[in-house]
């Protein structure tokens, strides 16, 4: 059975279909790339994934089970049927954002432990406890947890807020362009992060324009146009000879 | 100069001081109690929500407190099903308008004070909160309003002082705080500056005191909110 099943997803902006009928799956342990132009939707693919943005038909799955939603009208977006289960689903596919998204007003410590204390009910000091981990996983020293995070590099931030979504044990993670907000001499250090997850076996989801670390740590890239999978498979063969003429001309190959 | 008169006069300025402190503390509190929901609420309601609490706000911000306070303590008395209500023993008292009036008023600039703190949020880290499951109820305890608070904590601070020395209206209705024992004092010994000057000077000490106190919680709360 597939960790992560998308099925039949669709979405729209007003009249404009922005996600068009998108189905696939991520296996455990499965790195898979999304790629694409900008405002061919990959950030709303992935936003609909956790119901950050509602798509108005398709499916959900973790592990086979389906996120129950309805629509209130015909035709309208669907909504979680069960507040319960939709952020029980939320915790399990944690998210990082392109603009970091981390709790200004918190200390870094409490933006690792307040969601691990609400979500998860652990107890403060194993939050703690786990929240320091995470910080020495992604490389931080633990003199870090007492700082507010805009008191950061943008780099360090980026991998707090890995280490946030880190802490809550994810079964999926779920990046949308982590290093484009990153100044370039900053980009090295959360990729290094982000392959060291993806050698871990983690199930990853990954939006990004860096093509050369898509192809070096993806099991699969999707390539998206207009909200459609037009192309996907192994890197190799999607970097090395797309078929798509479109994608030929996004990795500059003419 | 008539400095004795001030001095044998400790006593009353002490209560006066006390009625002031007292009616300063208590709008704050009940306007703040008040406000901080009805920012919530604004932030987050829809259209018809928003638009009685903008209502409100606008009547009470449009208005002078004065106006307020006189429609509250004499105008109400106009009415004869209210003065023969179970209301009316307290509508009938002077404290309990003006405090009806500073709360009302206050709660009004505060509301939309707090509005604008939650309107600065950024909007990522509202999504953050919901992208990792958390319940609304936790979002609001534990990220919007600390956010919004610690936000508008300097423009809360100036709001704070200004209704502590609007409580000076009080005295139009008979309460004998600071500004009433100084009038008191002109009215019976046709003195006009020593009185009027003791009151400034015990207005200066309670406006620093505050100002103090809102630069301790700045400190201590919304430091991360101060550029390097
Ligand atoms: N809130 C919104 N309201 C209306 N249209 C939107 C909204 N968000 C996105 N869109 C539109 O949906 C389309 C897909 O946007 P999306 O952000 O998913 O693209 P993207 O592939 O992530 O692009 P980028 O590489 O620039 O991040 C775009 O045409 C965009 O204009
Ligand atoms: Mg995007």
């Amino acid at each position: 059975m597939a960790k992560l099943e998308v099925e039949g997803l669709c979405k729209r902006y007003g009249d404009h279909l922005v996600i068009d009928d998108v189905s696939f799956h991520a296996e455990e342990g499965e790195v898979i790339s999304l790629i694409g132009a900008s405002g061919s939707g990959k950030s709303t693919l992935l936003r609909c994934i956790n119901f950050l943005e509602r798509p108005f038909r398709g499916d959900i799955r973790l592990d086979g089970e389906r996120l129950l939603t309805c629509s209130e009208r015909p035709g309208g977006e669907l909504v979680a049927v069960d507040a319960r289960q939709l952020r029980r689903f939320r915790a399990r596919l944690a998210m990082v954002f392109q603009s970091f998204c981390l709790w200004t007003h918190m200390s870094v410590l409490d933006n690792l432990v307040l969601p691990q204390r609400h979500v998860l009910g652990r107890d403060e000091e194993a939050a703690r406890a786990q929240a320091l981990a995470q910080l020495a996983k992604v490389g931080l020293e633990a003199g870090i947890a007492r700082r507010y995070p805009e008191r950061l590099s943008g780099g360090q931030q980026q991998r707090v807020a890995i280490a946030r979504a880190l802490c809550l044990a994810p079964e999926v993670l779920l990046f949308d362009e982590p290093t484009s907000a990153l100044d370039p001499q900053r980009v090295g250090e959360v990729l290094e992060v982000m392959r060291a997850l993806a050698n871990e076996r983690r199930t990853m989801l990954l939006v990004t324009h860096e093509m050369s670390f898509a192809r070096q740590v993806s099991d699969r890239v999707l390539f998206l146009h207009r909200g459609r999978i037009e192309e996907q498979g192994a890197p190799e063969a999607v970097f090395g000879d797309p078929r798509s003429p479109r994608l030929r001309r996004l990795l500059g190959l003419g | 100069m008539n400095w004795d008169i001030i001095l044998d006069s400790a006593g009353l300025y002490l209560s006066g001081l006390r009625l002031t402190l007292g009616l300063t503390l208590a709008s704050l509190l009940f306007s703040f109690l008040l406000a901080v929901p009805l920012a919530l609420a604004k932030w987050s309601g829809g259209a018809v929500t928003r638009a009685i609490i903008s209502g409100y706000t606008l009547l009470f911000r449009g208005t002078p407190l004065l106006i307020q306070l006189f429609l509250i303590y004499f105008g109400l008395a106009q009415f004869e099903l209210l003065r023969e209500s179970w209301l009316w023993p307290w509508l009938s008292s002077p404290l309990v308008c003006v405090l009806l009036a500073f709360v009302l008023n206050s709660a009004a600039y505060s509301t939309e004070i707090f509005a604008a703190g939650l309107a600065h949020l950024p909007r990522g880290e509202i999504e953050a909160a919901r992208a990792f499951g958390m319940s609304a109820w936790v979002r609001t305890r534990r990220i919007y309003l600390p956010a919004m608070l610690t936000r508008s904590l300097p423009l809360y601070g100036n709001e704070a002082v200004m209704l502590m020395h609007a409580t000076s209206l009080a005295s139009t209705v008979t309460l004998m705080e600071i500004t009433g024992v100084a009038r008191n004092l002109t009215l019976n010994y046709y003195i006009q500056f020593e009185p009027y000057v003791t009151a400034g000077l015990l207005y200066l000490i309670l406006t620093l005191s505050l100002v103090g106190l809102l630069h301790w919680a700045e400190r201590r709360w919304a430091g991360y909110l101060v550029q390097r």
